[in-house]
């Protein structure tokens, strides 16, 4: 891999994948910033990320300071709710469409969602309505997500994902370990990193333990990729997992610091982060999002959110395979 | 690189069956670039060119992490607020958002992280997270050395160096290679550090040896967690003052396969069954031993070794013992993984059989039985002062019937919480319900004393 790295703020990095035969350079990511407030950026471990792609905000579920912040693209931070005690343990976020706010709350084996206006004012607590059985027990989601008309509730270490409209009632869900075989002795002992919905409606998530990426389409049917190894494109262990409006999906590589793109045949395009200090490098990545063309990922070692702007360059060529 | 799948439920079952969540380690060494990297400096800058270059270094030792335990918990923490089986540090609960809900017999790192304050009689008190465990120096998460001890308590292991690496050995290098558990390390002559167990050949390791394989004529199992064995000392650490080459071999130990769990119903029982103590004192030396007060010692220090059968009266007390006032137990239902014993064997096979999570195994101890470090004690970390598995600092675990807290509506109850909420105090009883104990319930030293 051959890399030019002009750090600090608005460094260009430029990616060409090491593969044979090498592919064009497609894909170009430049740090931009973290996400920050008037203090300077935030040192941020491992949190809870989702996006608004109306409002082109970034929300950030706070379990530090059990709120949730919301930042503009600039990557200021220009608005929180929930510091009052609205929500307690504060575990994920999620935006509808609408501009709605869901905030997932935890606590020991229970769980609370709470609707909020756009301004984050609690509207109403989430009563569950029409769980099967399988989701009343033995189901205690840990993040969720919006796509189209649906929360989705995940509980990702029992891998199933149950779909409610906005009051909450249920309409249907996914037994992932099932769909994909798993026993339960696997699913206990595996169980998934990171998840998220493209715009298709398809489910994107990481199995670590497997070194593999799976894509569940709606009507069940599995895709999956990846690799074991510490080469470009391989899996070390794999976590969040995204995908932007052309269908590149990103997945963090938490051991290898790197956030990998393929193109929506799965094929390894690029990566940029890196292990290192440099700001624009990346310690222990974890979740991510995407919004248009920028990448939103959570660290460890409170370095916050960085964000990166990622420029395709030119139609995707086939290059490697699945990683 | 692998093609894209496209699966139907049968074939993921195919291709599945060539991997487990146990694969990783697989009771040796795990595979070569799951830790290290060969050929990635530091931000992944180019090496330098020509005769006067300077070489850019990757990361100490080639670590894909930023340091040995940093490395291990890139995969063994989790964000996650429940339990997950080989996740053993909860990262959220050190930024204050839920309590630490991994239940692995040895404890989530993420009390280290976290510092209870609390009024003692009138005074402002601290409990440190660094008081609460093993301070496993982690740069990635936010773990470091301990403050206030500098060096290992009855030893002199520095806590600058202390990584997850000073007990387990990540290489997996021993192994035990027969069913009377006999442990071999195979080093190169000249390379290894003379330790009792090293051979020049030994049997492949084929499996984890923690759940209670067996080993075969042909194939060894790995040792209890990968614990270093007599004449461990990671390179890391070679030549650094205070450590020495481990002399005791590894635990004899078994546990459930799925140990990483709640306890509100049932227990997870480890069947200990010889030699903790003495492991542990590769580094805590001279903390505990076996010639202890009671027996005409003079040490008047708590007694935790293989040869500290627990003795008639204290075998009778922990038989008996229910909770505060009620002795009317029987040794058939006397075990609780709170105050957990050593069986006094070697016995990978019966060790196996008592290992369970189902609560089929309740049996209390008998004449073999031995007091040891993990009794007391959590091997990571605890919600307590000491690592202790229930606090001793106060006269009353549970108050009217419930786990104290500063929450607590029983406004007489908050400062036995001693700064924690209740939901933090029952997960350090790993979310048992306070009714299996009395209304006022005292330390659980009286398991084995009986006092109260």
């Amino acid at each position: 891999m051959y890399k030019i790295y002009r750090g600090m703020l608005l460094s260009l990095i430029l990616v060409t994948a090491l593969a044979s035969p090498a592919p064009a350079a497609l894909f170009r990511a430049a740090y931009l910033y973290t996400l920050s407030d008037f203090n300077g950026a935030i040192p941020y471990n491992w949190v809870n990320l989702a996006v608004d792609r109306r409002g082109e905000e970034t929300y950030v579920a706070d379990p530090a300071g059990r709120s949730v912040r919301v930042f503009n693209d600039s990557g200021m931070e220009v608005y929180r709710f929930g510091d009052n005690g609205d929500f307690r343990n504060i575990t994920a976020v999620a935006v509808a469409d609408s501009g709605e706010i869901f905030v997932l709350s935890r606590s020991n084996a229970s769980y609370a969602v709470t609707r909020c206006d756009y301004r984050g004012e609690p509207k109403a607590r989430l009563a569950m309505k029409g769980l099967p059985p399988e989701y009343a027990t033995d189901f205690v989601p840990d993040t969720i997500c919006w796509h189209g008309d649906h929360l989705y509730l995940v509980d990702r270490n029992t891998m199933k994902v149950a779909l409610t409209d906005r009051e909450g009632s249920f309409d249907s869900g996914y037994e992932l370990g099932t769909i994909l075989g798993f026993s339960k002795k696997q699913i206990s002992e595996s169980g998934m990193v990171g998840f998220s919905v493209d715009n298709e409606g398809d489910l994107l998530f990481t199995v670590p333990v497997f070194f593999s990426a799976y894509l569940v389409t709606p009507g069940h049917q599995v895709r999956s990729f990846g690799m074991r190894g510490s080469t470009p494109g391989k899996f070390n262990i794999v976590s969040g997992i995204a995908s932007d409006e052309r269908g590149n999906i990103y997945v963090a590589d938490t051991l290898r610091c790197v956030v990998m793109i393929f193109d929506r045949d799965f094929s390894f395009q690029a990566e940029f982060g890196f292990r290192g200090l440099e700001p624009g490098n990346l310690i222990a990545p974890m979740e991510l999002v995407v919004n248009h063309d920028r990448v939103y990922v959570a660290q460890s070692r409170a370095r916050g959110v960085s964000v990166y702007r990622v420029f395709q360059t030119q139609p995707s060529a086939t290059s490697t395979k699945g990683g | 690189m692998k093609a894209a799948k496209s699966l139907t439920a049968a074939a993921v079952l195919t291709l599945l069956a060539s991997g487990s969540a146990f694969a990783y380690h697989d009771g040796g060494v795990a595979y070569c670039d799951g830790c290290h990297t060969m050929h990635n400096s530091s931000g992944n800058k180019a090496m330098g060119t020509g005769s006067n270059a300077t070489q850019l270094k990757g990361v100490t030792y080639l670590l894909q992490g930023s340091d040995q335990s940093s490395t291990c918990l890139n995969c063994h923490a989790t964000t996650s607020a429940k339990a997950g089986s080989y996740h053993i540090m909860t990262t959220d609960a050190a930024a204050g958002g839920t309590v630490p809900s991994n239940y692995t017999p040895g404890g989530d790192f993420a009390w280290v992280k976290e510092t209870f304050n609390y009024n003692s009689h009138g005074t402002p008190t601290t409990s440190l997270g660094e008081r609460h465990g093993h301070n496993v120096v982690a740069a990635d998460f936010g773990i470091t050395p301990d403050s206030t001890l500098s060096t290992a308590p009855g030893g002199n292991y520095p806590a600058a160096n202390l990584a997850c690496s000073s007990c387990h050995d990540p290489h997996g290098k021993y192994r035990i290679v027969d069913a009377s558990g006999t442990v071999q390390r195979p080093v190169v002559a000249g390379t290894g550090y003379n330790g009792a167990n090293d051979v020049a050949v030994s049997l492949p390791i084929n499996g984890s040896g923690s759940y209670g394989a067996a080993p075969t004529t042909t194939e060894a199992v790995g040792v209890y967690r990968l614990l270093g064995g007599p004449g461990y000392l990671p390179d890391s650490v070679a030549g650094v003052a205070g450590i020495q080459p481990f002399a005791a071999l590894p635990p004899y130990a078994v546990a459930p396969a799925a140990y990483n769990r709640s306890e509100a119903s049932t227990d997870t029982r480890v069947a200990y069954g010889t030699g903790m103590s003495e492991w542990c004192a590769n580094c805590h030396t001279n903390i505990h031993n076996s010639t202890a007060n009671y027996d005409g010692g003079t040490s008047l220090i708590h007694p935790a070794s293989s040869d500290s059968t627990l003795g008639a009266n204290i075998l009778a007390n922990y038989n008996a013992y229910v909770s505060s006032g009620n002795f009317g137990g029987t040794v058939a239902g006397a075990y609780t993984s709170m105050v957990p014993f050593e069986e006094g064997t070697n016995n990978r096979a019966n060790l196996a059989l008592h290992a369970v999570n189902d609560g089929s195994q309740k049996g209390g101890a008998d004449s073999s039985s031995n007091v040891m470090c993990l009794s007391c004690h959590r091997a990571h970390a605890s919600g307590w002062d000491s690592m202790t598995r229930w606090t001793n600092k106060t006269e009353f675990l549970t108050v009217a019937g419930a786990y104290p807290g500063t929450d607590s509506t029983n406004t007489s109850a908050q400062s036995y919480g001693l700064g924690r909420t209740m939901n933090e105090v029952q997960a350090t009883f790993y979310q048992r319900p306070a009714t299996v104990y009395a209304t006022y319930q005292r330390s659980l030293c009286n398991k084995c004393h009986a006092k109260d």
